[in-house]
């Protein structure tokens, strides 16, 4: 058998074949097809939205979720770096990891994309993350997530071993399968009321990459406990329960101050019953209980994500081809 | 909301709709679980619509309609000359009843962008009905006075029943000041600066009405090609496409539609390589064309070459300047006749290069893959076929690669289209009304033959040309809906068999008519030069194809009307040049509320992105078929989960799972028949779209060949299944340990190329 996922030499210089984890092989070639560029999405009928038809209170919650966006890539970027990299050491799942870093830096410049060209006030839409505590709440939760395990990083016990997947579920499953998704949600409910179209293609190819993510990062952590089946201890799961249950708390106190009052199409209440309706996917992913059990309020997300979509080419960006495919 | 409504808008829109609004976002809440929730959502926006149209109350039609017509002209929406007509008998007959006919997708489109408005207030003036009726009243204009009540009611019936409707640009714009309705329109670039910048001109003014734009830029010189006047050398094509492209994107007709233009270029021009490039989302940005779509205008000789495995020569067209006019055996002599003197050192050396055809080839279908351009379209086909071989060179298709008209240095080609709407026409089993038809037929050919006397034209090129030449494009819609019905998959052989029988119909009684036509009216002013003259009709020219390409064209021949008949008409006069082209009718067959032109349901259950929203349609004979069985609601949750793959989905019985394939089980092959079998009977073109599970660009080549052996003039986009999918969200699927497909088809391919590499490597240590 080939090499394990983690605990091999951090600086040797390690050849990519043959692969031990073809999986996350799979995970690089497909994030090389997805490959996008903010400036392929038109915005010019975005900014005739935002000035002629977006009311206040639309406008600040649209302001909300681009402020809280970009400081969340960046602090994924940082743990992908600064906590995976040293740690994972198979070649394949580290090309992963770079690629990953980079996605969420053009995620970064996709959102600035926009920011600029509405444009907005970028100092008081990057200032409201510092002003909201539902805001700064998240942020510390995923803060303390990587300050525990760069304080010991360690995988040679079962306690290291299950701080790095405490870490890993804190990012891969609640940041970017639980956080980000509710963001999308909320974007998304513009389009369904057909506005906002530029910025919800370009959310189009964010979910695209952030799903990319979230099942790596679910292949990253079974694989690990595969590796490692001592670490999944009954008390083991019962913290990773809790940190996601946690996780829905601060979710749902952050979409009732971006949704104070409802807007035309979606409010705090039927966003957070979306919320907890795919945290109980996750847990189900992680092989853990569901912890809520109500139907998903947002049915409308079945034609915003989960359907074939068909685009009329002369009416809105078609995010479907891919590119750096083999010719022959 | 309504205190952040702009002032003068807060006058008319009374604040219910807003609250209708959020209704009707509830009530689309409940799809897909509930079908008739579509239907529900329709009837509340049809309701805030009225309430808009009519200020703040709901009226009957009938007085909805007068004071609608008074209105729309005291603010100049509608054109004044709708005051002649007997406007009683026309209010008596809107029929309510007819609303309910259209969909949720329909209506919001209608609403979005069809309805018209005041100018000033953007207060809409019009429903539904009173949209047919304008409509219906715009093209009776060119009937007499006294008759043109009677033709409005017969066109409005037509309309509104929704067995027919025009394109978009005349729905937009018929029965108002700005009554230009043509669909398209084809130009000609030449290579100088005056034509270049003078047709940028143009353009933006086609634009600005709603008309889409094809052009032929194979002309314009390559880089480095000298600059008289100047002591300089050209920038090529390039950078003037990239010109067209930021003019196009400038249009946005007002927020209805968007400019849209596609330049074709012949694959023998120097900078076909960068030309490929454009739809590229990386490289320098002012080399790429992200509105502008492109086409390929391809000679046989070139297909030939890629066949047989031969080197492909490309030229500055400053030294073969008269190769755009040429097609068929003459072009591949003259094209000859370049290679030996570029290899004889007789062209300068910058002036040609030379690769091999198979390699540009595959650049095509990588290129194709990637970004869906260029489409692909056949230069011999479109002239040896054409009906107007003596009346001009055709040097490229249209926007959407339906239409074969010749273009010059003075003529701007125009057309009109209309399409008829198969579904409307069928039982509940898909038998069709032929007789019913037929009549749809010939009232359409009367409404589309007035467009060309009532257009308003943008250019003088365009009027010159299409009263000359007089051209109308009759096409479908419904196919895939009619073969539902029926019970016959897409992939089906019977399924071509089908098209066959409808284009021929279609096709013999479009020729019929414009033989009445021309008895009425007169013929076309260059039918003696046309072929229809000599009796030609267009099978005919299937047989005059395969022998300038010297290759059997693969079609069947049979036929079951009596052509000699109609031939001997045909001779005597024609009142059109064309008279048939199958358009995409991607908006107004959400309108018509069926499937798209030859198109096949997308999945059984998939999301439509356009200018409107985003909408959801599940496959409406499936449901009633599954809801018969009592398996709706139980496999509805699996079938989303399955993204409307029947394959996927255990409970579904084997004989619907065969019936309703999603557009990439079927065979790329079948899509080719069909459209073959279409091209038979059609003389323009036929707007084909591709649908292919294609993993690598290589596996594109034998659909496209064949798509070139089969005789088709055109294929349109290139769909291409994309191999990762996203994480649902509505889906309560239980995923523990089970991997998503996609991440098991990947890792197959990798771990596939991984022991393909060894094994050519022979020995391979690290597999030990």
């Amino acid at each position: 058998m080939g090499r394990k996922l983690l605990g091999g030499d951090p600086l040797a210089a390690v050849e990519l074949f043959p692969l031990s984890h073809p999986w996350a092989y799979a995970h690089v070639q497909q994030a090389k097809h997805n490959t996008w560029f903010p400036e392929e999405v038109p915005l010019h009928d975005d900014v005739r939205d935002w000035f002629e038809r977006l009311t206040d209170e639309e406008r600040r919650a649209v302001e909300m979720f681009l402020g809280f966006f970009n400081p969340m890539e960046s602090l994924v970027t940082t743990n992908l770096l600064l906590s995976l990299y040293r740690v994972v050491t198979a070649p394949e799942a580290r090309l992963y990891l770079a690629r990953q870093a980079w996605e969420e830096a053009n995620h970064v410049m996709a959102f600035e994309y926009v920011i600029k060209t509405l444009p907005l006030d970028r100092e008081r839409v990057f200032g409201l993350h510092l002003e909201y505590p539902a805001v700064a709440a998240k942020e510390a939760f995923q803060r303390r997530l990587t300050e525990a395990w760069l304080a010991l990083p360690e995988t040679e016990t079962v306690e290291g071993l299950q701080r790095l997947v405490r870490n890993l579920v804190g990012y891969f499953v609640v940041l970017e399968g639980i956080f980000f998704y509710s963001g999308f949600a909320l974007a998304l409910a513009f389009r369904q009321r057909n506005l906002l179209r530029g910025l919800c293609s370009i959310v189009d190819w964010v979910l695209k990459d952030e799903s990319l993510h979230l099942s790596f990062g679910i292949h990253l952590i079974t694989t690990i406990l595969e590796e490692h089946p001592e670490i999944m201890t009954p008390e083991f799961g019962r913290g990773l329960r809790e940190l996601i249950l946690e996780a829905v708390a601060l979710e749902e106190a952050y979409n009732r101050a971006v949704l104070p009052e409802p807007l035309i199409g979606i409010d705090a209440e039927s966003l957070n019953g979306y919320v907890r309706f795919i945290a109980d996917r996750r847990l189900e992913e992680l092989g853990l209980p569901p912890a809520f059990g109500n139907p998903n309020p947002l049915r409308w997300m079945a034609t915003q994500v989960d359907v074939p979509e068909i685009v009329n080419f002369f009416e809105a960006r078609n995010v479907h081809y891919e590119v750096g495919r083999e010719r022959r | 909301m309504a205190t952040t409504l702009p002032l003068e808008l807060q006058a008319v829109i009374p604040p219910q709709t807003s609250l209708l609004e959020a209704q009707i976002l509830a009530v689309l809440q409940q799809l897909p679980d509930r079908p008739e929730a579509e239907k529900e959502a329709a009837a509340l926006l049809l309701r805030k619509i009225a309430l808009e149209a009519d200020s703040g109350v709901v009226l009957s039609y009938p007085e909805h309609f007068r004071r609608y017509i008074e209105r729309g002209i005291a603010c100049g929406a509608l054109d004044e000359r709708l005051a002649g007509f007997d406007l009683e008998q026309l209010a008596g007959a809107l029929d309510p009843a007819r609303d309910r006919l259209l969909g949720y997708m329909a209506v919001a489109t209608l609403a979005d962008r069809y309805l018209v408005r005041d100018p000033e207030t953007r207060q809409i003036l019009e429903r539904p009905q009173s949209l047919f009726m304008r409509v219906a009243m715009g093209l009776a204009l060119a009937e007499r006075p006294e008759e043109r009540t009677a033709w409005a009611l017969r066109w409005y019936d037509l309309l509104s029943s929704l067995r027919y409707l025009p394109s978009t640009p005349t729905l937009f714009n018929a029965g108002t000041p700005h009554h230009q309705l043509a669909s398209c329109y084809l130009a000609e670039v030449e290579d100088s600066l005056e034509s270049i910048l003078g047709s940028a001109y143009e353009f933006g003014m086609l634009a600005k009405y709603a008309g889409g734009i094809g052009a032929a830029v194979t002309r314009i010189r390559a880089v480095g090609a000298p600059v008289r006047g100047i002591n300089g050398t050209s920038g090529g094509l390039i950078p003037f496409l990239h010109l067209y492209d930021a003019l196009i994107a400038s249009i946005s007709q007002g927020g209805r539609r968007r400019g849209t233009m596609c330049v074709y270029l012949e694959p023998w021009h120097l900078e076909v390589e960068a030309f490929l490039d454009l739809r590229r989302n990386a490289g320098d940005p002012y080399r790429r064309t992200h509105q502008l779509n492109t086409a390929l205008w391809i000679p046989d000789e070139f297909l030939r070459r890629v066949e047989a495995d031969e080197p492909w020569y490309l030229f500055d067209p400053a030294v073969a300047p008269e190769l755009p006019d040429l097609f068929g055996t003459a072009f591949a002599a003259r094209y000859r006749e370049l290679c030996r003197q570029a290899e004889s050192g007789l062209l300068p050396r910058r002036a040609w290069r030379v690769l091999p055809a198979r390699e540009l080839w595959l650049q095509i279908l990588a290129s194709l893959m990637e970004t869906g351009h260029p489409w692909i379209t056949f230069k011999d086909a479109g002239n040896l076929r054409s009906q107007l071989r003596g009346v001009g060179i055709i040097h490229s298709s249209n926007l959407c690669t339906e239409i074969f008209l010749p273009t010059s240095r003075e003529d701007v080609a125009v057309c009109n289209l209309g399409s008829v709407n198969l579904a409307r026409h069928c039982g509940p089993n898909g038998e069709l009304a032929w007789e019913r038809l037929a009549e749809t037929v010939r009232r359409a050919m009367r409404a589309l033959d007035n467009v060309i006397d009532i257009n308003l034209y943008p250019s003088e090129r365009a009027e010159r040309a299409n009263l000359r030449n007089r051209p109308v494009g009759l096409g479908l819609m419904g196919f895939a809906e009619l073969l539902a019905r029926r019970g016959v998959s897409y992939a089906a052989p019977e399924a071509a068999e089908i098209a066959d029988q409808i284009a021929e119909f279609l096709s013999y009684h479009a020729i019929a008519t414009s033989c009445e036509l021309a008895v009425e009216r007169g013929s076309f002013p260059t039918f003696a030069a046309s072929r229809w003259a000599e009796g030609v009709l267009p099978l005919d020219t299937l047989a005059e194809l395969e022998a300038e390409r010297g290759l059997p064209i693969e079609v069947a021949r049979s036929s079951r009307l009596d052509w000699e008949t109609l031939r001997e008409r045909v001779r005597r006069g024609m009142r059109n040049g064309a008279v048939m082209a199958i358009a995409p009718t991607a908006t107004i067959a959400l309108i018509a509320g069926t499937t798209p032109s030859l198109d096949p349901y997308y999945a059984n259950v998939f999301s439509r992105q356009t200018l409107s929203g985003k909408f959801l349609e599940v496959n409406p004979v499936l449901v009633e078929e599954l809801r018969q069985r009592g398996l709706w609601e139980t496999l509805l949750p699996e079938i989303v989960a399955a993204r409307g793959d029947l394959r996927a989905v255990p409970g579904c019985p084997p004989e619907l799972v065969d019936r309703f394939p999603t557009a990439y089980q079927i065979p790329a092959e079948a899509y080719i028949e069909v459209s073959a079998r279409v091209q038979k009977w059609v003389d323009m073109g036929v707007s084909r779209n591709l649908y292919h599970a294609a993993d690598r660009p290589g596996q594109l080549s034998a659909a496209y060949l064949s798509a070139w052996r089969k005789g088709l003039k055109s294929t349109y986009y290139c769909f291409v299944r994309s191999r990762m999918e996203v994480e649902q969200s509505t889906v309560a699927v239980n995923k523990a340990r089970r991997r998503p497909q996609w991440v098991q088809r990947a890792e197959q391919d990798v771990l596939a190329r991984e022991s393909v590499a060894c094994t050519l490597n022979g020995v391979c240590e690290s597999c030990q």
